[in-house]
């Protein structure tokens, strides 16, 4: 076969390959999305009515998610899926570390509270420095503690001053490259 | 001002000169780092390159723009992993070159091979453009909305699942741009009492969450996954060998220009259809393909930059863009109170040239930084995921910040990167629906200026059937629908079997 047949193919191999646990689920956050704002433009239509109207192309395109969204799940209904035969408890569990593995969460975590703490007016570079070097330490954990060995507290100094080298590294960039270069105002 | 001396307008600026190398430089080295990719760092520029002059905005942008798609393949061939998607290819014999112990012979190649393909691209930018441009000035509103809906198709449809989760995807991003007050009769739509609202959602938030913080979420996601460091010596490629494979390089070129000429289908779709094309026409390779053959580095390299020139046909003469670089660059060029269309050729043809101009420059500056440098590419490609992602997130914050001084506009920002982290998790496309937030003006307007001129919608349909151009976008479309569906698939699957 072909590179390109390959690549071509990925469509319908994909389609058999076992969908990941909450995929299907998607299909209906979208329903749901669309189905919510399709009633939103209907409403708009009442008060503006018309095809040349302001709520002509809203209706018909949250008509299309509508749309999509039941061929989606009608289509994909039958398809294999990694939650096949397991108890809801167990899908519920596999779907929630599909879509939230511990590194993903942990960075809408820390995105979380550097967003309150901008919105706190603490203040871009201290934000900042914190948020970078906490995130850095934290995906680079495996390097000072396991299960099996517990915490290393040399090699823990040893990645935190490396991670603080980058973070001023990168705080060195933001000044010169983003204040003095391109004259962007920090939040 | 004739064309030659638009052409002359970065030499005229020494500063445009510069910017285009530093953009080329940061290029090369950001498409090498698996993760980050073209569309991701000039959608970041985007929003830094506000306050600057438009033509100091291109250099950057287009620097970046030819640097990334030739960086992705210096990853692809030392560490087996693609910089980007266009290096998928490159990945497929390079790797296997290095393995072998020529890595620098396959990174020379590759610099050679993008330089002459990007060359290439431009000398049928130059070309063609101005003919289609011509061409297109007298495009009626239907034929407006019609390629509207087909460049949101064709990239709805290349690399997911079903075509119905590419029109998904674009209808999500028609939604998100109709958001805010109406620009013709200011009625608030879907503002819920928000004043931030009012103005709409911010493409480049939409932009700068969907590519940079979702592609970020995604990569952490995977932070294990680590190359295999190959050893680098000499990287200037002999004349002869590039005299040898010119014929090819010119065949996957033009290729290259074809395909990145189609909205939609860019550098990456270029690079394996070559890859394919030089597997079945090349007899006796000196060494097999996926064995590290030389044709094999050849025809993606030559195509995927050849596709960079192709891919601005459609973007500066229709207003469509062939990629999702080119889509954020039409978005650029709107910030900058520009409107790429068939009339950008009259009312800007200084920038047209310019932007050619630039391309050209910055293939010249490939080849210096493309053939130096190795030790300094081998210590930043490598730096782990872990101190990137977050680095990355923090310049997506402050670009997105950057345009309105808002806060509102960085929570936005994330809320779409999380979005987009959740629609590339589960085989969503997210490039249909930035197309859809940035092609929204266009579509609703073409529409109502068409629903007003026939009258009515099924006049407006009917019209469709009288006009040449609009029946043959409409039959464009209708092709690329019924090939994309499961029953053709299918259909097509039956009939090769059959065949043996």
């Amino acid at each position: 076969m072909s590179e390109l047949e390959k690549k071509r193919s990925e469509t319908p191999q994909q389609a058999e390959a076992p969908f990941k646990s909450g995929e299907k689920g998607f299909a209906v956050f979208w329903l749901l999305f669309g189905g919510f704002f399709f009633a939103q433009s209907l409403q708009l239509y009442q008060k503006h009515p018309g095809l040349d109207s302001c709520a002509a192309l809203p209706l018909f395109v949250t008509g299309v998610i509508v749309l999509c969204s039941i061929i989606n799940l009608i289509g994909d209904r039958a398809k294999p899926s990694d939650s096949q035969g397991r108890s809801p408890s167990q899908v519920v569990r596999q779907t929630l570390r599909v879509m939230f593995p511990t590194d993903v969460v942990s960075m809408m975590a820390l995105l979380l509270l550097y967003c309150l703490a901008l919105n706190a007016k603490l203040g871009f570079y201290p934000t900042t420095v914190v948020f970078l070097w906490v995130s850095m330490s934290w995906y680079m954990r495996k390097g000072f503690y396991s299960r099996q060995n517990g915490f290393n507290k040399k090699a823990f100094l040893k990645i935190a001053a490396k991670n603080l080298l980058w973070t001023a590294i990168s705080i060195l960039f933001i000044l010169v490259v983003f204040t003095f270069l391109f004259n962007v105002v920090l939040p | 001002m004739d064309v030659v001396s638009y052409l002359l307008i970065p030499f005229q600026q020494p500063m445009l000169i510069l910017l285009t190398a530093i953009g080329t430089f940061a290029g090369v080295y950001v498409g090498a780092i698996p993760g980050l990719s073209a569309t991701m760092a000039v959608s970041l520029l985007v929003s830094f390159t506000y306050g600057w002059g438009t033509y100091e905005a291109l250099a950057l942008m287009l620097g970046i723009f030819v640097g990334t798609v030739y960086g992705g393949s210096r990853s692809a061939i030392l560490l087996n992993i693609p910089g980007a998607p266009s290096a998928v290819a490159t990945a497929l014999d390079g790797y296997p070159m290095a393995l072998k112990g020529e890595a620098g012979r396959a990174m020379g190649i590759a610099t050679t091979q993008s330089v002459i393909g990007t060359v290439l691209g431009i000398g049928v930018l130059a070309a063609a453009a101005p003919a289609v441009s011509k061409f297109a000035v007298n495009f009626s509103s239907v034929d407006y909305l019609l390629l509207a809906v087909m460049g949101m198709m064709m990239v709805g449809s290349l690399n997911c699942k079903s075509i119905f989760r590419g029109l998904l995807a674009a209808a999500v991003g028609l939604f998100f741009g109709t958001i805010g007050m109406d620009n013709m009769t200011a009625v608030r739509r879907f503002t819920f009492g928000v004043s931030y609202l009012n103005s709409g959602v911010s493409f480049v938030v939409a932009m700068i969450g969907l590519f940079g913080v979702s592609e970020a979420l995604i990569q952490l996601t995977s932070l294990d996954v680590k190359g295999v460091k190959q050893k680098v010596d000499k990287i200037v490629p002999s004349l002869d060998t590039i005299v040898k494979y010119i014929p090819l390089t010119i065949r996957s070129s033009i290729v290259g220009v074809i395909v990145g000429a189609l909205p939609g289908a860019g550098g990456d779709i270029a690079a394996l259809l070559t890859y394919d094309q030089a597997k079945r026409t090349v007899k006796n390779p000196e060494v097999p393909f996926g064995e590290g053959a030389v044709e094999g580095l050849v025809a993606p390299e030559s195509a995927n930059n050849a596709a960079i020139g192709g891919a601005f046909i459609p973007m500066l003469t229709l207003g469509i863009p062939g990629d999702a670089v080119t889509a954020v660059l039409l978005g650029a060029l709107q910030i900058h109170g520009l409107q790429p269309g068939p009339n950008l050729m009259k009312s800007s043809p200084d920038l047209f040239y310019l932007i050619v101009s630039i391309l050209l420059v910055s293939s010249v500056f490939l080849v210096v930084f493309g053939l130096t440098g190795v030790k300094l590419f081998a210590k930043i490609v490598e730096v782990p995921k872990s101190i990137l992602m977050p680095m990355i997130i923090i310049l997506s914050v402050v670009g997105s910040f950057a345009l309105r001084k808002s806060l509102f506009d960085i929570f936005w920002m994330l809320g779409f990167g999380i979005l987009g982290y959740f629609m590339k998790r589960y085989d969503y496309p997210v490039a249909p629906c930035v197309l859809g937030i940035i092609l929204c003006n266009l579509l609703e307007n073409n529409y109502r200026r068409g629903i007003t001129l026939q009258k009515s919608l099924l006049r407006l349909v009917g019209s469709i059937f009288t006009e040449p151009v609009a029946l043959v976008l409409f039959a464009v479309i209708v092709i690329m629908f019924v090939t994309q569906t499961k029953a053709y698939k299918n259909w097509k699957a039956r009939r090769e079997a059959a065949r043996g």
